[in-house]
């Protein structure tokens, strides 16, 4: 068997941490929902500042976002090379670019419109909702598509 | 043997005594000394702090220990006694070791359970060290308080919380910002619960401090005291925008900081939070601004709401900590009646030594030597027998604390001991 492309690696690679890293983005970003909601509430709540975790879910942003630039960059040259062709649609590839877009017009909106503070947080939180909202109504859609030929042949 | 405590604290004695009575830091070591001279006990100890002053004592016999030290303060503050007089408390022995206890525990403090009680306790038990006024008793005793005191605070929920406005406004800028390093403040109006948030903020870290007052004079004082820039009243709100905190308390009959202003600064200051913390009644800043995202508007109320359930929650400590409290003290008295009963029994053998060893001497010298040790032994023996066996019983149900005080009573053993 043909060993996996060098371009195949770096791809699953970097696909992994920039995904890691846009979830923690959430994580702390609903954190930061959840204190910004018990300090407007009178309540004092224990636990790390609101400064510390809107840096953390900004900080996933600033790595999630390059990192999965590189995994579809080295994506689309493993597909070149082996199979030929940019682009099929899948799941995986569909949401990922999607994702991409989402969290470019997010440092869009950061760094030329200004968003900061708690607009931003709510804004990356609804990204990585909305990212994988998708991916996983393109895996429900894709598996009714494979029950259908199944079906067929 | 007994141990007391006479003192007065903030519950029962007016500020107007009690700052009379107090002893400046300078002043502890003289006064200590001039203790020990003039009252009659073995071991000294000496508290002095704004809300209480207080004495430990360790002391023999029927002392006079309450007068000599009601007659000491006098003479060292210049002050009468029967201006005093009234607000002493006195505790002996076991209520002596509980109050001591809860001392420093807090549970006598004016802000329940608050930390600063121990290290001025630790401060006075070094001054006391130097000052040679400590003994074996007293030295245990502290010994045991610094620990009930580690116990209560890392057991309980005592100390947690903040319960104080300043300090209530200083936890919710660290929930805020994070560890306070240099975060900007800006005052407005200037007013006695103003300056006490801001020293507190300033204690945590905050930075550089901006005051404004109506009367800009009055700015200028408060600045000066900080080491801050006064800023002129109309000049604020351009000054905001650079401002993580805002203090304010003027008397102004209507709201001086609006929606619109915040709105303003908040966009130009990119959305950086803004803590606002009004103390003023009136409110000076508009509740609608506590809508505005970024933005955290606590006002004096909101400040007291978060104190009192804070409060409330270290008073359902109290319980576990009295419990602790008298676990400990019971175990410094088993320590303290074997150091006791020992001392006791020793001074009452050196008493029976000496009656024997003049009797004998006197009337049987014609026995050799030997025979008139031994004989010296077994009736000592004898005697001390019953009563020693007596004590062994008494102290397993913890009792013998009465025992040895009538053997030291009835044989006159204080005179041994000189």
């Amino acid at each position: 068997m043909k060993s996996a492309s060098p371009y195949f690696i770096v791809h699953v690679a970097a696909a992994v941490v920039a995904y890691i890293s846009f979830a923690f983005s959430f994580i702390a970003g609903l954190f930061y929902l959840y204190q910004d909601w018990q300090l407007k509430h009178r309540r004092l709540v224990k636990g790390p500042s609101l400064e510390a975790m809107e840096r953390l879910s900004f900080n996933g942003l600033l790595i999630g976002l390059p990192v999965l630039t590189a995994a579809l960059i080295s994506g689309f040259i493993w597909l070149k090379m082996d199979f030929g062709t940019l682009w099929f649609w899948n799941s995986k590839l569909t949401s990922s670019v999607f994702a991409w877009l989402v969290y470019s017009v997010l440092f869009y909106f950061h760094y030329v419109s200004g968003v900061h503070g708690r607009k931003m947080v709510i804004l990356s939180v609804c990204a990585f909702s909305l990212i994988v909202f998708i991916f996983l109504g393109m895996n429900f859609f894709e598996a009714q598509i494979h029950a259908h030929f199944e079906h067929r042949a | 043997m007994h141990i007391s405590s006479i003192g007065l604290n903030h519950k029962i004695c007016p500020i107007a005594v009690r700052e009379r009575l107090a002893f400046s830091k300078t002043a502890i070591q003289e006064a200590l000394a001039r203790m020990k001279q003039n009252i009659h006990a073995s071991e000294w100890f000496l508290l002095s702090t704004c809300n209480r002053v207080e004495a430990y004592f360790i002391s023999h016999g029927t002392g006079h220990v309450r007068e000599e030290f009601e007659k000491f303060l006098s003479d060292f503050h210049n002050i009468e006694i029967k201006e005093f007089r009234n607000c002493l408390y006195q505790y002996e022995d076991e209520e002596a070791v509980r109050h001591l206890f809860k001392v420093i525990c807090g549970l006598d403090s004016l802000v329940l359970g608050e930390n600063e009680i121990h290290g001025q306790i630790k401060e006075s038990f070094t001054w006391a060290s130097e000052a040679g006024t400590l003994g074996p008793v007293l030295g245990r005793l502290f010994e045991r308080a610094f620990q009930v005191s580690k116990k209560a605070r890392t057991e309980t929920k005592i100390n947690e919380g903040a319960v104080s406005i300043p300090s209530v406004a200083v936890e919710l800028a660290e929930k805020i910002f994070g560890r306070l390093h240099g975060e900007k403040v800006l005052v407005l109006g200037t007013g006695e619960m103003s300056e006490l948030t801001l020293k507190h903020l300033v204690a945590s870290g905050a930075g550089a401090i901006l005051v404004a007052n109506r009367t800009y004079e009055k700015a200028v004082t408060l600045a000066a005291r900080f080491n801050a820039e006064a800023v002129h009243f109309d000049d604020w709100l351009t000054r905001l925008k650079s401002v993580d905190i805002v203090i304010t308390s003027t008397a102004a009959p209507h709201a001086i900081v609006t929606h619109e202003d915040v709105v303003g600064v908040m966009r130009s200051r990119r959305q950086k939070p803004l803590f606002l913390i009004d103390i003023a009644v009136p409110r000076d800043v508009e509740s609608e601004v506590a809508k505005i995202d970024d933005v955290y508007l606590y006002n004096i109320d909101d400040l007291r709401v978060v104190a009192e359930s804070n409060l409330k929650e270290r008073k359902k400590e109290i319980e576990s900590c009295e419990h602790m409290i008298l676990e400990k003290s019971e175990e410094f008295f088993k320590w303290l009646n074997g150091l006791e009963s020992s001392e006791v029994i020793n001074r009452f053998r050196e008493y029976l030594d000496f009656c024997l060893e003049q009797e004998l001497n006197g009337r049987f010298h014609a026995l050799p030597e030997e025979e008139r040790k031994q004989l010296a032994d077994r009736l000592r023996g004898k005697i001390m027998h019953a009563p020693l066996e007596k004590l062994k019983e008494a102290a397993k149900n913890g009792g013998s604390h009465r025992y040895l005080e009538a053997i030291e009573a009835l044989f006159d053993l204080e005179r041994m001991k000189r």
